[in-house]
């Protein structure tokens, strides 16, 4: 017992030297990404980026929650008690800083980014007029351009399915948003839920038993940790996938306007940089990226046997084809 | 300093919350003897049933003893089907982790749809609600940060409290002897099936008024968030009881040594964490630490070896 | 008061026929009010299949068992306890080991009363227990605030004894109790369980492997070989008895002969 706290002691020791060795005048930045995987990565990549184009002089600690909700809690309560700004990437890590916050009692402004829409969240109560000393930039995917694009293969599908996790937040606005531009440009829809991922195959079974001739993928990071599942299955029935980023392309979607993750991250990043210069928060509305990029992915259509129409493809802004 | 004094701050209003979800299992885990995983799912049903109490205007401490009564009700559920139907009781608690999920994800589409943002019957992850009245708000008004800590600290007495009573009751005494050794139970006239129904029932009534904390410290229900809270309480178990227990002291120490063991370990994840540049890492790292953890009954016993052989050498060289 | 009527019991072993074991075969006994009965034979003759029969942790295929003409097979096990006692033979199983002396025999003493929210040890519980244990002669009386761990399997077979007869049972049920002591220990346990019954008028069947023991003691003497009730004695034909006697009885009645085991436990 003797030798514990002993070890204890020490190793609290050496965090206090190691902590302390620092600059006053640095800005002391956090960032709590809710799980390590492809989009939050790119866009913790991209907020980096801007901070060191402004010229920011600071120190960055980084945690990773790996989507346990016990890390969150303590990376929250952490990060808030000692930095100057904040940032959560993903819902679930800025609603812990948020609430870090509120138990801390201080007023360290809170960025968020890949967060499809903060007030569904319960992040903020007006995206426009930030009141709450938090606000950063929506991911929200341009749901209704997606579906478009199924009519716009010039298959004649008329039936779209979407699968998404049911405990994702985001995806549940992206399932409305599918479900009204489905009806604006009369295709039916169905949809079927997985809250785990050993579900996905009996999801994408129902959904082909329910005769869809096309299949939108949202935004959904559980679904694109078994999009393998997904990809399979779709194949097996012949069904092309739209999907909503960019980084399903290479699982084995067709097209998407893509997010891209690295810019969204970079105008969070601008939007750090406006706040450290001084420019309040409430001044500063939920940002999104404007004009995306149609991506098609011409050898995964190739590979379902299907012929690209030349318009589309001209209006393509990025053609993936080897 | 700073970081030394959020250490210690951060460690001890986590570790007061999951050590109470630690009292909890502790109840199925010792006093019953039953490995009870559906404490994973009973964790965030608790908090979500708070979010909608709450979210409906019903005060806190009113929500938090609604959501310890589902609780309870979930406990039942896994003891009927373990002694009616006869499921062993890992499939019984699994059983009921798996349907507490989209329970609590059904209840998030309700508090959801309170705000118009979904329509009941709608299955919602998380939600979260940065401005709601918690039972924290009181004390924290007064101090703060430590308000979270001495509100913890009074309900986590209150439980322990209210535990050593019922254990020292004639049916507690019954429920644990049914723990113990169900064979002379029986022989001693005691229904050993309605035993383990109710202290199922309080155990896993316990975790959901943990998790009834948990939100409310959080301000989210998040329906994922009891993923890896057993092995938190076994770890707060275990640790606790190699740190405090010599020989087997009462009961109320034994729950108190639950609160030890589970801020040891946060304390020791949160040093980690600050160690550790890659929190990919820190999983590893709370794996190593479980088994050591095990192993610690081990290293005792090895050490007073050892402390014999010295005293057995010393003897030798005078003699 | 106890009639059994054509009790019969198979235990399926492994889903072949040929294995299953016939514990009890169509058994018959009638047992009158404050008999003290032995029982001995050799092993998987049914004794102990016998008592498990009759205390309800195990269910006849056939039979009844009637208990001043109550049919008690109906009766689940944890019910049935409230008038009948039992001591087994692992003075482990008896007691729990962990829990105080005095908490056990708490158990023992609101056996067939309803479990109420009262605080479960009474101040005077404490001095009823003492007069209980003070007779057995072993200073337990004055370790009641010990752990059951403590004490000796002799010890605690004693409190077991003391816990089944506690609340005036109706019947008695001893699983060679004493089977797991040392002789010295298993001699004062036997006396003790003598003095018990005999100051209740319990009626009592007790199980032995010892010959000497079950002739010596009880009033009745009733010998098993597979299933079967082969010879039945009492009264001054039982305390003419001796061991030859007995191993020469069970080699005419089943055409075999005593295992070593039973014949060196004389």
């Amino acid at each position: 017992m003797k030798m514990k706290r002993l070890l204890l002691t020490a190793l609290a020791a050496t965090t206090m030297i190691a902590s302390t060795a620092c600059d006053a005048n640095q800005v002391q930045i956090g960032i709590l990404k809710f799980v390590n995987i492809a989009p939050l990565n790119d866009a913790q990549d991209g907020f980096v980026a801007a901070l060191n184009e402004a010229g920011i002089d600071y120190k960055l600690t980084v945690k990773d929650a790996n989507a346990d909700g016990s890390l969150v809690s303590s990376s929250s309560l952490t990060l808030i008690g000692e930095s100057d700004l904040v940032l959560g990437i993903a819902t679930p890590a800025a609603s812990g800083l948020l609430a870090a916050r509120e138990i801390k009692g201080n007023n360290v402004p809170i960025l968020f980014t890949a967060v499809t829409d903060p007030v569904y969240s319960g992040l903020m109560s007006d995206d426009e007029n930030p009141d709450s000393n938090i606000t950063g930039t929506s991911d929200m995917n341009p749901v209704r351009e997606q579906v478009e694009l199924f009519t716009k293969l010039g298959l004649g599908i008329d039936k779209i399915g979407m699968i998404y996790c049911s405990a994702e937040t985001n995806s549940i606005v992206q399932k409305d948003l599918a479900a009204a531009a489905a009806t604006e440009f009369g295709l039916d829809f169905v949809f079927e839920t997985f809250s785990e991922t050993n579900q996905v195959a009996a999801a994408m079974d129902s959904l082909i038993e329910a005769g869809i001739d096309g299949l939108y993928t949202p935004t959904d990071s559980t679904l694109v940790s078994a999009y393998s599942t997904v990809k399979a299955k779709a194949d097996a029935a012949q069904i092309p996938i739209i999907a909503g980023e960019e980084a399903c392309l290479k699982l084995g979607a067709i097209a998407t306007l893509s997010i891209n993750y690295f810019d969204l991250g970079k105008i969070t990043g601008e939007m750090a940089v406006e706040i450290l210069n001084g420019k309040s928060i409430s001044e500063l509305a939920v940002r999104r990226l404007e004009d995306l990029p149609l991506i098609i992915h011409v050898d995964n259509a190739e590979a379902l046997g299907i012929e690209i129409p030349a318009d589309l493809l001209a209006q393509a802004d990025e053609v993936i084809d080897n | 300093m700073n970081v030394f004094y959020n250490i210690f701050t951060n460690s001890l209003n986590l570790g007061l919350i999951y050590a109470l979800l630690g009292i909890g299992v502790y109840v199925a885990y010792r006093v019953l003897d039953i490995a009870d995983l559906g404490a994973e799912g009973v964790f965030p049903l608790g908090g979500a049933v708070t979010i909608l109490m709450i979210g409906l205007g019903v005060p806190p401490v009113v929500a938090i003893l609604i959501a310890f009564v589902v609780g309870g009700m979930m406990g039942f559920i896994t003891g009927v089907l373990h002694t009616k139907l006869k499921i062993p009781s890992l499939l019984a608690g699994i059983i009921t982790m798996v349907m507490c999920v989209p329970l609590a994800q059904l209840l998030n589409g309700m508090t959801s749809s309170l705000s118009d943002q979904a329509k009941i019957g709608d299955f919602v992850g998380s939600i979260t609600m940065p401005s709601l009245p918690t039972i924290f708000t009181f004390f924290k008004a007064f101090i703060g940060e430590w308000g979270y800590i001495v509100t913890s600290i009074i309900v986590i007495g209150v439980i322990i409290a209210i535990l050593y009573w019922f254990f020292g009751t004639e049916l507690g005494i019954t429920v644990r002897a049914t723990g113990k050794n169900k064979i002379m139970s029986r022989a001693q006239g005691i229904n050993t099936d309605s035993r383990v129904i109710i202290g199922l029932a309080i155990s896993n009534a316990i975790v959901a008024m943990s998790g009834s904390l948990y939100s409310q410290l959080m301000l989210t229900s998040n329906s994922i968030f009891g993923q890896g809270t057993i092995v938190i309480a076994l770890a707060s178990i275990l640790l606790g009881e190699a740190i405090m227990l010599y020989g087997k002291p009462n009961f109320a120490v034994a729950l108190i040594s639950v609160f030890v063991g589970c801020f040891s370990y946060m304390l020791v994840i949160n040093l980690a964490m600050r160690l550790l540049e890659d929190n990919g890492y820190l999983k590893l790292v709370q794996a190593i630490l479980f088994i050591l953890i095990l192993c610690i009954p081990l290293f005792k016993k090895g050490f007073k070896n050892w402390q014999k052989k010295i005293k057995a050498r010393r003897i030798d060289a005078s003699a | 008061m106890l009639e059994i009527i054509n009790l019969d019991k198979t235990f399926i072993l492994d889903g072949q026929t040929a294995n299953n074991k016939h514990a009890i075969d169509r058994l018959n006994l009638h047992i009158t009010e404050g008999e003290f009965i032995t029982i001995i034979g050799s092993n998987g003759s049914g004794k102990s299949t016998l008592l498990n029969l009759i205390a309800g942790s195990v269910e006849p295929d056939e039979g009844q068992i009637l208990l001043d003409n109550e049919n008690i097979i109906t009766i689940k096990n944890h019910r049935r306890s409230r008038f009948i006692g039992r001591v087994f033979q692992d003075p482990m199983i008896g007691t729990i080991g962990d829990m105080l002396v005095e908490e056990n025999m708490f158990l023992a003493h609101r056996r067939g009363r309803s479990t109420t929210l009262r605080w479960g040890l009474k101040r005077n519980q404490k001095t009823y227990f003492e007069d209980l244990l003070k007779p057995l002669g072993l200073g337990l009386e004055t370790r009641l605030g010990e752990r059951m761990k403590n004490l000796s399997g002799g010890q605690r077979q004693s409190v077991t004894l003391t816990m089944a007869t506690m609340n005036n049972p109706r019947l008695l049920l001893l699983d060679e109790h004493t089977a797991a002591l040392d002789p010295e220990t298993a001699k004062i346990v036997m006396h003790i369980t003598d003095e018990v019954v005999r100051k209740a008028n319990l009626t009592t069947i007790m199980v032995t492997h010892n010959m000497r023991d079950a002739i010596r003691y009880g009033n009745r003497l009733i010998m098993m070989a597979d299933g079967r009730i082969i010879f039945d004695c009492r009264d001054e034909e039982k305390a003419k008895l001796t061991v030859e006697e007995l191993i020469k009885k069970f080699s005419e009645k089943t055409g075999d002969v005593l295992p070593d085991t039973v014949i060196l436990n004389k």
